[in-house]
């Protein structure tokens, strides 16, 4: 029970992030000033404002944080909140299961599946 | 300086409308206006401060002042979704402070209910990593409610005592859109929208609108009607913090400290509070954040009737609020505002006016909780 992944709408800052994801790579972005990671990842740093930021990929293991399935739509789907070994909190979707097997804490593995027009997209599995 | 004591809230109008496919949005903003002047006792020709947000269609302000024909020397069109008519009392007074304008208007006015489609902000930063994962409102307060859930030990049972709540007023409110007493059973067994916030734990959608008059003290004075002083105010956003999140409070936690030092008062003073609902985990997380009780123990706070006028400890939403009566535009604010008003002055409903209302709390949340948001808190006091 996986749901259809809209297209992301890619723009300046997004595109190599999108580019990498069909790469099977999640990246996020960490500062060389302050030396924190953040997601999503922008040029500004949201910590320190500084513009020193760099890609880092994500090594894929996460905790969940929080998550809601949707239950009012035609394929229910699970939108969460998965803490990314890294350290930032990250907004995906748990797929390859059902809501039942999944619970907060519980660690899960990066995966990709293709929106409508086949750009992959990370999510995360049991 | 501060604005405590500087402005007073002496109009304020609902529009009773709950679906009104027949007219358009600017209109029922100028319906809104007529009414809030027609209470305070004043004409369009008074009004040289003017304030919407981003419900008003077109241009906002640049719009709506042509479209009602006003002459204003003072603009504000801050949006903070449905907080933004908190902030505007708030920025009405301190115009008023610095000489800006004298007379505010602040109108609001949506139609989600017979025009429900808004095109998506594709432009927001987050736009390109958000949306493939099918975002919608009640996933993302459904996030906050099961991390309390999972933090604190709060229950479905627990939230769904703010629905019943909301309903014991409601019953009383002729032109709330659900007037039926419900009970903890008929919200958790409604039907789960997105876990674990069932049907009856959301807002409702609802047409319609209001609008508030800020004044100066001087022209208070000449109006016959109660005064509600404004005596504090806060605003605060909160976010994802580069992915450092905590769902489990909101930005009424700053905005609410920086209200109530601004009106010298505590929470325990507060006879009435109006607090956005368009969750019940809404109200649960802002009750905490505003100080009412300790964080965490919002769900034993709202139990068996605490929130019922005449009940309870803390009276809240005494019109059934988003939950029940009206959810104009997606945005409560200004009907958090107004009622608010109508307890300070005495003219609630007579089964859920608060007897000695003097200090009443306003308080607004506008986005999303489990995404980012603004909130916005008022204080506000009876002149006898």
């Amino acid at each position: 029970m996986n749901p259809i992944f809209k297209n992301p709408i890619t723009d300046a800052e997004s595109q190599y992030f999108w580019q990498a994801a069909n790469e099977k790579k999640l990246y996020l972005k960490t500062c060389n000033n302050c030396q924190k990671p953040h997601y999503h990842p922008r040029t500004h740093c949201p910590f320190c404002f500084s513009t020193n930021t760099q890609w880092i990929e994500a090594k894929g293991t996460a905790t969940i944080y929080s998550l809601s399935t949707m239950r009012r739509v035609e394929t229910p789907y699970t939108i969460a909140y998965v803490e990314l070994h890294e350290g930032p909190k990250i907004l995906t979707n748990i797929v390859n299961s059902t809501p039942e097997q999944l619970q907060i804490g519980q660690a899960v593995n990066l995966t990709f599946q293709p929106s409508e027009n086949g750009q992959l997209i990370p999510a995360f599995e049991p | 300086m501060s604005i405590n004591g500087i402005a007073y809230i002496m109009g304020a109008y609902e529009h009773p409308t709950r679906k009104a496919p027949d007219k358009t949005i600017a209109q029922l903003h100028a319906e809104c206006a007529a009414g809030a002047l027609a209470d305070a006792g004043l004409t369009l020709s008074d009004v040289d401060g003017y304030f919407c947000a981003g419900d008003a269609p077109g241009m906002g302000p640049v719009s709506m002042i042509d479209y009602m024909g006003l002459n204003v020397r003072h603009i504000d069109s801050t949006e903070l979704g449905g907080a933004s008519y908190m902030a505007h009392i708030s920025h009405a007074a301190q115009a008023i402070a610095t000489g800006k304008c004298s007379v505010a208007l602040i109108t609001l006015a949506g139609k989600p209910r017979t025009s429900p489609h808004q095109p998506p902000r594709t432009t927001t930063p987050e736009y390109s990593y958000e949306s493939p994962y099918g975002t919608t409102v009640v996933n993302s307060y459904g996030m906050c409610a099961a991390r309390h859930m999972y933090e604190f030990g709060t229950t479905s049972e627990q939230l769904a005592w703010i629905k019943v709540a909301a309903s014991h007023h409601a019953q009383h409110n002729p032109n709330a859109m659900l007037q039926n007493l419900v009970t903890v059973e008929d919200v958790i067994n409604s039907p789960m929208i997105s876990d674990p916030l069932h049907r009856l734990d959301c807002c409702i959608v609802s047409d319609g609108g209001g609008a508030l008059i800020v004044t100066s003290a001087e022209i208070a004075k000449q109006i016959n009607r109660p005064k509600v002083k404004i005596i504090g105010a806060g605003e605060a956003n909160k976010g994802q913090n580069g992915g450092m999140l905590d769902l489990t409070y909101s930005a009424g936690q700053k905005s609410g400290k920086i209200a109530f030092a601004e009106a010298g008062i505590k929470p325990s003073d507060i006879k009435y509070a109006s607090i956005y609902d368009s969750f019940t985990i809404t109200v649960l997380i802002q009750l905490e954040d505003l100080g009412f009780c300790a964080k965490g123990d919002g769900g034993k706070f709202v139990m068996d009737g605490n929130l019922i006028s005449g009940v309870g400890k803390l009276p809240f939403n005494t019109d059934g609020g988003g939950l029940c009566n009206n959810h104009p535009a997606n945005r409560g604010g200004m009907t958090k505002i107004i009622e608010a008003v109508r307890q300070l002055r005495g003219e609630a409903h007579p089964k859920v006016q608060v007897k000695n209302c003097d200090l009443a709390i306003a308080h607004g949340t506008g986005g999303m909780l489990g995404h980012r948001h603004a909130s916005a808190t008022l204080i506000l006091e009876r002149e006898s």
